[in-house]
C-alpha cells in the first residue's frame, strides 16, 4: 500500500495539481533503470494476495449501483469522477462475465433522490456496456439515497435462485444520503434475504457504509474500501471480480449445505439450407443449440431457456471458472546468490542475469541506497519458483501464469515416471 | 511503404518479361524463393497448396476457398501468377496447373533437393584474410554514401568508379559528362527513397544495360537473388559462379554489395546491402525492445551513425509549427535535408531548420513532388512521433466508442489511420504543391455550332455518361471532350443524327 | 474552391487489406511412443520429414516469418527450436547426415536443431502415467509466442498441434486454462489429428478459430500441411477454413463418464452428475448438500387431480363425460 500513495503521501483528493512528469525522476547518472526495477517490484506484489483456495460461490447475481449525485463532479480524479467511474465500470462488466461466465449483472444508478434502473439483470455483457455509455450523456444531479437503491437491489434479488449468490456492489462517492424511511430496517431485511453488500467509497469513509457491510457479510468489515488514487480504485473494483468465498459463519446461518444446481448442456445444431426462429428472440438464425428439455433454439449461451427456464450452458462456460477454485500457487522468489542452476527461462527461454558474488552484491546494494536512498533493494535474481516443481521463471512468465494462463508450465511439463526404462530409437 | 514501391518496380520489370525467360529463370531454386517472396500472401497460399499436389486444380475449386469479401485479393493474385508464368490455364481456362520447372526448382528449396548452387557454395578453406561484420557494414556504407554524396555535390576524396557513372547516367539520375555531372529531377526523387529502393533502382537500371552488352540477363537475376539468400558473415566462393555472374561481381563491388579484398581473390563476402535485398521491410520494433536496445548500445560510438541504420530508427522531429529537428551527424542525411529545408543552426548531435514555403517550393522546382517529401519524413520520423501519433489515435478510437461516434457514412477504414506526421504540416506541403499547378492542361477537341438545343443536349449528356466530358457551356453551345473520347462520340452523334435525316 | 479537393488530398497509397506482416508458427509434436506405434501407416520419422518441410515452407513465405518447436512427450515437454544453447550446428557443414547441406541456409540451421534436439529428446523418453503434457507443451508454447509479440511489434501467431492420442491422456482443466489463453491472444490452434478423433482438441480449434482434421492418411501429410494447416492469420478472415459443425460441447458425467445433457452442477466444486447422488454429498468435493434442495429435485412431475365441475341441469351432455384422470406420481 505505501507505493500507492499519491506523491503527497495521502489521498488523491488532497493533492494540488498532479504533474505527470514529476512521477518520473531519474537518478544522478541520468538512467531510469531504478524506476523500471521498481515497477517490475509493483507488479509482483499484485499476485501475492491470498490464494488459498476457498470455497467460493461460483454462480452470481449481482447488482452494480452508481452513484451519480452532484458529488460525482468533482474533478480530483481524472477528468471527473463521474467518467472515469463509468469507464472503469465497463471494463469491470468485461472482466466479470470473462471470470463469471454463468453469472448475471444489473445496474442501478442513484440520481436526485432517487434510484433508477439502468439495465436489466441478464447475462449478456454487451447490453450492459451499451447502457452504461448511455449513461455518460447524464450530468451528476442532487443527492444519493441509498435506501431506494437498495430497496430496488432487492427488488430485483428477489426472484434469485437459491443457489446463486445475491450481491451489490454501490460506488458511493458522497458524505450524506438522504433516504425516506428508515435505513437500518431496509438493512435488517437485506440481512434476511441473504444479500451481501460491497462498498467503494470514494470521497471518506461513511459510518452507514461501514455499517452496512459489516453487518450483511458476518461481521467482516473489510469489503468497505475507499479509494486512495484513481490505481486504487480500480484494483479494489477488480477484487470484486472474484467470487466471494463462503465464510464459516454464512455457512452455519444458512441453511446446512450447498445447493446442487439442475442445468442443461445443449448440443449444437448448425443449418445451411434454411433459417429457422431463435425462441430468445424471434429472429430468424443459421444454426444455434437446442435445448435438451424443451427443443427449442436457443442463440447464445449461457442463457436460461426462455420456454422452460433451465439454465443452459456448455462445459467450457464452467471450465472458465475452474481456476478460482484450484487457484495456481503463487511463486517464490529465488534469493540473491552468486551460483544459479539456471541460466534460462523455463517458459520463454529468456536469458537470466548471472550470479552475483557477495562483494559484488554489497557493493551494488550501497549504490542503490546512495543513489536513489531506497531501504528495499531492488537488486533481485529475476527468478521465480514454483513450490511445486521446483522450475524458475521470469517475471514475465510469472505474470503471463497468474494473470492469463493459470497453469504451473513445470508442473504440466514434467512427469514423474514409476520406472524409466529408455525405449531403442528402432521401435519408433 | 517503400518495401511495397521497390516490389512494385522488380514486379514490373519480372511481369514484362517474356515467358521462356521466366521457364530459365525458374530453374534456379534461388530465383523461385525470392520470387515467391515478392506475391501477395493469397498467391503464396495457392502456390503452396498446389507445390505438393500433382494434379491441376480447377478454377471453381479455388473459388470456393474464399469468402465473397476476399473474391478482390482473389483476382489480384490470380492475375499477379499469371503474369509471372508461374500458372498456365488448360482447358479453356477451366483448369490451373503449376509450371512444372517451378514446381521442381520450388521442392528442392523447400526440401534441400539438387540445387545447382543456387545458394551459393561456402568456401571450405580458411580465410588468411578474415573480416567481420562490422567492417563489411562500414565498408558498404561507405561504398554506397559515396555514391548518394556524389549526386548530392558534396566535396568527396575519391569519386566512385567509371561504372557507376555510367549508370547513373543510363538511369536518368545525372546528366553531363564526366567531370562535369549535374542531378537531375529523377536524381533528387531517388535521393529521398530509402536504401532497399534505390539499390533495386539501380540494379533494374543495371539488367536494362547488361542487355544491351550481351549479358544474360537470366544469369544476372539468378546472381541478384542469390545474394539475397546469402549469409552475412559468411564466405563464398567463385567456383559456383559463371562468367557473366563473375563480371558481375567487379560491379557489385563498386556499389557495396560485395566485398573482395582484390579483384583477383578467390572468394567474396556479401555485405548488409545484398543479404536484405529480398527482405520486406523490417519488422518495427516495440518501444521496450528498442530501449533494450539503446541501453546495451550506450557505448557504441555516435559518432558512426551508419546509413544503413539511420534508415531503421528515424531521428527527424517535426512540429506543428513546421520548425525541424535532426538527430543526425550523417552529413548525407544533412545533405537531403537541405534539399527542401531551410537548415538555420547546427550542433554537435543535431541540426534545425524549418519548412519554409520558399524551401518547399525549391524542392518542388527540381521536381521533388510532395509526396516524396512526406514519405521520406515519415520513413525517418523519430520514434517518438510514432508513438505520439499512435497514442493520439487510440484516444481518439476511445472517444469515438465510448460516445458511439460512427465515422461520416462513406468513410472507409481510413479515417482512422496512424498520422506521424502533424497533419497541419502534411496539408500545406500538399498545398504548396498545388500552387505550382495552377494551370491543368488537357488535350482534345472541342464541340461547338450545334444546329440547335436538342442535339448539343442529347450530345452532351451522352458524353457525360460515358465519362469523357470535361467542360461545356450550356450558353454557348459548346463543350470539350477528351481525345479519348472523340471516336465514341462523333460515332453516336452519326448514329442518332443519321436516323433523324 | 471545389477544385481544392484534388487528387493530391486522396489516399494515393493502395493499401492492402491483407498485408505481409510477420507471422510465428508453433509447431507441438506429440511423441509418445505408444501412440506412434498404435498408428501403422506411418513412423515418427516419416512426419517429422513433412514436418521440416512444412516449417521451410512457412519460412519461405516472408523473411521476418518465425519459427518455434516443441516436442510433448509422457514424462516431459521441452522445446526443440529455438534453444538458448544454439549450438552452432550450422558450423558443422560437412558432418551433419540429418539435413542435406545444399538445403538454403536458413532452412538448414532449423531443421538440423530440430532434428538433433528430437533425436535426443526421443532417447531420453521413458514410460508414462496416464495423463500426457501436451497441456505443458501448449502453454510454454504460448510463454514464447507472448515473449516474441513483446519485441516485435504487431506479429500474428498460430499453434499446430500434430496429436496422436486421445482424450484420455489430455488432463482436461490445464488444456482448457490454454484455451482461453490462447483465445485472450487471439492465437489460433490447429490440430492435425494422426490417432483417435478427440473432443477436447475439436473443442480447442473451435473456440480459437482453428482448423481441426483428422488425417485419414498419413502418407500425405506433407499435402495437409502445405493447404488446410498452411492459412496464415492475416489470411484467415478471407478464407472459408475446413470446420466441424458438429463438435460435441456436451459435457460428461465426472462420476459415470457417460455424456450429459441435462445434469447436475454441485455448487462448490463445479462438478457435472449425471443424476441426483444417493447421499447428498458430492461425490468429488464431499460437500453436503441441502436437504430441502435435494428433495425438490428428486420429486417427479405430478398430474393433479381436476376437480369436477357442476354441469348444468338443462344441458344434456351429447358426449360421455371425459374419463378423469388417474393421479400418477413417480417415486
Amino acid at each position: 500500500m505505501e507505493e500507492l500513495k499519491g506523491a503527497n503521501g495521502g489521498y488523491a483528493w488532497e493533492d494540488e495539481y498532479q504533474r505527470s512528469w514529476d512521477i518520473v525522476k531519474e537518478d544522478d547518472g541520468g538512467s531510469l533503470e531504478g524506476i523500471v526495477t521498481s515497477l517490475v517490484e509493483a507488479r509482483k506484489k499484485r499476485f501475492m494476495k491470498n490464494v488459498t483456495p476457498f470455497q467460493r460461490g461460483i454462480i452470481r447475481t449481482m447488482v452494480l449501483v452508481v452513484d451519480l449525485s452532484s458529488s460525482m463532479q468533482e474533478k480530483d480524479l481524472r477528468p471527473n469522477r463521474a467518467s472515469i467511474t463509468i469507464s472503469y465500470a465497463i471494463d469491470f462488466v468485461g472482466e466479470f462475465f470473462d471470470q463469471n461466465p454463468i453469472s448475471q449483472l444489473g445496474i442501478v444508478v442513484m440520481r436526485s433522490g432517487v434510484a433508477t434502473l439502468v439495465s436489466d439483470v441478464s447475462g449478456n455483457p454487451q447490453s450492459h456496456i451499451d447502457n452504461l455509455r448511455a449513461l455518460r450523456k447524464l450530468e451528476p444531479k442532487g443527492d444519493p439515497s441509498l435506501q431506494n437503491a437498495l430497496e430496488m437491489s432487492k427488488g430485483l434479488l428477489l426472484h434469485v435462485a437459491s443457489h446463486c449468490t445475491r450481491e451489490v456492489l454501490i460506488i458511493f462517492g458522497s458524505l450524506l444520503t438522504s433516504d425516506p424511511g428508515d435505513i437500518h430496517k431496509t438493512i435488517l431485511s437485506l440481512v434476511v434475504s441473504k444479500i451481501r453488500v460491497r462498498v467503494i467509497g470514494l470521497t471518506a469513509q461513511v459510518a452507514i457504509c461501514a455499517e452496512m457491510v459489516r453487518k450483511t457479510n458476518f461481521g467482516d468489515s473489510s469489503l468497505y474500501g475507499v479509494i486512495l488514487n484513481e490505481t486504487h480504485y480500480k484494483e479494489l473494483l477488480m477484487n470484486a471480480v472474484t467470487p466471494l468465498a463462503i465464510s464459516n459463519q454464512s455457512l452455519a446461518e444458512t441453511a446446512p449445505g450447498f445447493s446442487l444446481v439442475e442445468m442443461g448442456f445443449p448440443s449444437r445444431i448448425s443449418e445451411t439450407a434454411s433459417p429457422s426462429f431463435c425462441s430468445c428472440h424471434s429472429k430468424l438464425t443459421y444454426g444455434g443449440y437446442v435445448c435438451p428439455q424443451c427443443l427449442s433454439k436457443i442463440c447464445s449461451l449461457p442463457t436460461v431457456c426462455p420456454c422452460c427456464q433451465l439454465m443452459l450452458i456448455l462445459s467450457t462456460h464452467l471450465a472458465r471458472s475452474y481456476h478460482h477454485l484450484f487457484p495456481l500457487k503463487t511463486y517464490v522468489e529465488v534469493p540473491v546468490l552468486t551460483n544459479y542452476d539456471t541460466e534460462f527461462c523455463f517458459g520463454c527461454q529468456i536469458a537470466f542475469p548471472a550470479g552475483v558474488t557477495p562483494l559484488e552484491a554489497q557493493v551494488l546494494k550501497a549504490k542503490e541506497e546512495a543513489q536513489w536512498g531506497m531501504k528495499k533493494h531492488m537488486l533481485t535474481s529475476s527468478r521465480y519458483r514454483c513450490p511445486d516443481c521446483q522450475v524458475s521463471f521470469c517475471i514475465d512468465c510469472d505474470v503471463f501464469s497468474h494473470d492469463v494462463l493459470h497453469n504451473c508450465m513445470g508442473c504440466e511439463s514434467i512427469r514423474e515416471s514409476p520406472s524409466k526404462p529408455t525405449l531403442s530409437v528402432n521401435a519408433i | 511503404m517503400s518495401s511495397a514501391q521497390f516490389k512494385s518496380n522488380v514486379n514490373e520489370y519480372l511481369e514484362g518479361l517474356p515467358e521462356t525467360v521466366h521457364s530459365r529463370l525458374y530453374r534456379s531454386p534461388a530465383t523461385c524463393l525470392a520470387i515467391y517472396r515478392l506475391i501477395p500472401p493469397m498467391a503464396k497460399f495457392y502456390i503452396m497448396s498446389m507445390v505438393f499436389n500433382e494434379k491441376p486444380v480447377l478454377l471453381r475449386d479455388l473459388d470456393k476457398w474464399i469468402k465473397p469479401h476476399g473474391r478482390r485479393h482473389q483476382v489480384e493474385s490470380l492475375k499477379r501468377i499469371r503474369a509471372l508464368h508461374i500458372v498456365k490455364d488448360e482447358h479453356n481456362g477451366l483448369v490451373l496447373s503449376l509450371n512444372p520447372i517451378f514446381r521442381t526448382s520450388f521442392r528442392n528449396a523447400l526440401t534441400g533437393g539438387e540445387t545447382n548452387n543456387a545458394f551459393g557454395v561456402a568456401c571450405d578453406t580458411e580465410d588468411n584474410h578474415q573480416v567481420d561484420l562490422p567492417f563489411l557494414d562500414t565498408y558498404a556504407a561507405n561504398k554506397w554514401e559515396t555514391i548518394l554524396h556524389y549526386m548530392v555535390g558534396t566535396e568527396l576524396n575519391e569519386l566512385p568508379s567509371d561504372g557507376v557513372l555510367q549508370l547513373l547516367k543510363h538511369a536518368g539520375l545525372m546528366e553531363g559528362r564526366a567531370g562535369a555531372m549535374s542531378i537531375t529531377k529523377e536524381g533528387f526523387q531517388f535521393l529521398l527513397q530509402d536504401v532497399n529502393a534505390q539499390i533495386w533502382t539501380l540494379l533494374l537500371q543495371y539488367l536494362r544495360v547488361a542487355e544491351s552488352l550481351q549479358m544474360d540477363p537470366v544469369d544476372v537475376l539468378n546472381f541478384i537473388f542469390m545474394l539475397g539468400s546469402l549469409e552475412l558473415g559468411r564466405d563464398y566462393s567463385l567456383s559456383a559462379l559463371s562468367e557473366t555472374q563473375i563480371k558481375m561481381l567487379e560491379d557489385l563491388r563498386d556499389y557495396g554489395l560485395v566485398y573482395q579484398r582484390k579483384s583477383t581473390s578467390r572468394r567474396f563476402y556479401p555485405t548488409r546491402l545484398a543479404t536484405t535485398l529480398t527482405s520486406e521491410s523490417m519488422a518495427m520494433k516495440t518501444p521496450a525492445a528498442a530501449m533494450k536496445e539503446a541501453l546495451k548500445e550506450e557505448d557504441a560510438e555516435p559518432d558512426k551513425v551508419n546509413i544503413l541504420s539511420s534508415t531503421a530508427d528515424g531521428s527527424v522531429i517535426i512540429e506543428t509549427n513546421f520548425k525541424l529537428y535532426a538527430y543526425t551527424t550523417s552529413p548525407l542525411l544533412i545533405a537531403i535535408l537541405n534539399l527542401f529545408v531551410h537548415l538555420k543552426t547546427r550542433f554537435a548531435n543535431m541540426i534545425c531548420g524549418q519548412l519554409t514555403r520558399e524551401s518547399v517550393r525549391h524542392a518542388l522546382y527540381n521536381g521533388i513532388t510532395a509526396e516524396q517529401i512526406i514519405l521520406f519524413l515519415e520513413n525517418h520520423a523519430h520514434p517518438r512521433m510514432r508513438r505520439l501519433g499512435e497514442e493520439k489515435l487510440n484516444k481518439r478510437l476511445e472517444f469515438d466508442r465510448n460516445n458511439n461516434i460512427k465515422p461520416a457514412a462513406g468513410a472507409a477504414m481510413d479515417e482512422y489511420r496512424l498520422e506521424i506526421l502533424p497533419p497541419t504540416v502534411v496539408d500545406q506541403i500538399k498545398l504548396w504543391q498545388l500552387e505550382m499547378d495552377r494551370i491543368q492542361t488537357w488535350d482534345g477537341y472541342c464541340f461547338s455550332d450545334f444546329s440547335n438545343v436538342q442535339e448539343f443536349e442529347l450530345l452532351n449528356a451522352y458524353a457525360e455518361e460515358i465519362g469523357v466530358l470535361l467542360w461545356s457551356d450550356k450558353n454557348k453551345k459548346k463543350f470539350f471532350i477528351t481525345k479519348e473520347g472523340r471516336q465514341q462520340v462523333v460515332e453516336y452523334a452519326n448514329r442518332k443524327l443519321r436516323k433523324k435525316r | 474552391m471545389d477544385a481544392i479537393a484534388e487528387s493530391v488530398f486522396d489516399n494515393t497509397m493502395p493499401h492492402a487489406a491483407v498485408d505481409d506482416t510477420p507471422s510465428h508458427l508453433s509447431v507441438i509434436l506429440e511423441t509418445s511412443a505408444a501412440g506412434w506405434l498404435a498408428i501403422p501407416q506411418t513412423t515418427l520419422k516419416q512426419v517429422s520429414e513433412a514436418l521440416l518441410v512444412a516449417l521451410n515452407a512457412h519460412l519461405a513465405s516472408n523473411t521476418s516469418n518465425q519459427v518455434s518447436v516443441l516436442a510433448s512427450g509422457v514424462q516431459r515437454s521441452e522445446f526443440l527450436f529455438p534453444t538458448p544453447e544454439d549450438t552452432h550446428a550450422k558450423h558443422h557443414n560437412g558432418t551433419s547426415t540429418l539435413v542435406s547441406s545444399k538445403l538454403y541456409s536458413l532452412f538448414r540451421h532449423v531443421d538440423e536443431e530440430v532434428l538433433h534436439r528430437l533425436d535426443a529428446h526421443i532417447q531420453t523418453e521413458g514410460n508414462g502415467c496416464d495423463k500426457g503434457t501436451l497441456a505443458g507443451g501448449t502453454s510454454m508454447a504460448l510463454a514464447y509466442i507472448r515473449r516474441c509479440q513483446a519485441e516485435t511489434a504487431a506479429l500474428k501467431a498460430r499453434i499446430l498441434i500434430i496429436s496422436i492420442t486421445d482424450d484420455s491422456a489430455i488432463p482436461y482443466i490445464p488444456v482448457m486454462n490454454c484455451i482461453f489463453a490462447a483465445q485472450k491472444m487471439k492465437t489460433s490452434i490447429d490440430v492435425c489429428q494422426l490417432g483417435p478423433a478427440s473432443s477436447f482438441l475439436q473443442q480447442a480449434a473451435d473456440a480459437t478459430g482453428g482448423v481441426y482434421m483428422d488425417v485419414k492418411h498419413p502418407q500425405g501429410l506433407i499435402q495437409y500441411l502445405t493447404t488446410a494447416f498452411f492459412v496464415d492469420t492475416s489470411l484467415r478472415p478471407f478464407m472459408v477454413l475446413p470446420s466441424q459443425n458438429n463438435v460435441d460441447f456436451r459435457a460428461s458425467c465426472f462420476v459415470t463418464g457417460g455424456v450429459v445433457e441435462r445434469g447436475y452442477v454441485c455448487g462448490v466444486c463445479l462438478c457435472i452428475l449425471k443424476d441426483v447422488p444417493q447421499r447428498n454429498f458430492c461425490p468429488v468435493c464431499g460437500s453436503r448438500f441441502d436437504d430441502l434442495v435435494i428433495s425438490k429435485l428428486r420429486r417427479g412431475p405430478v398430474v393433479t387431480r381436476k376437480k369436477k365441475r357442476k354441469t348444468d341441469a338443462l344441458q344434456t351432455p351429447l358426449t360421455p363425460a371425459a374419463e378423469q384422470p388417474e393421479a400418477v406420481t413417480d417415486d
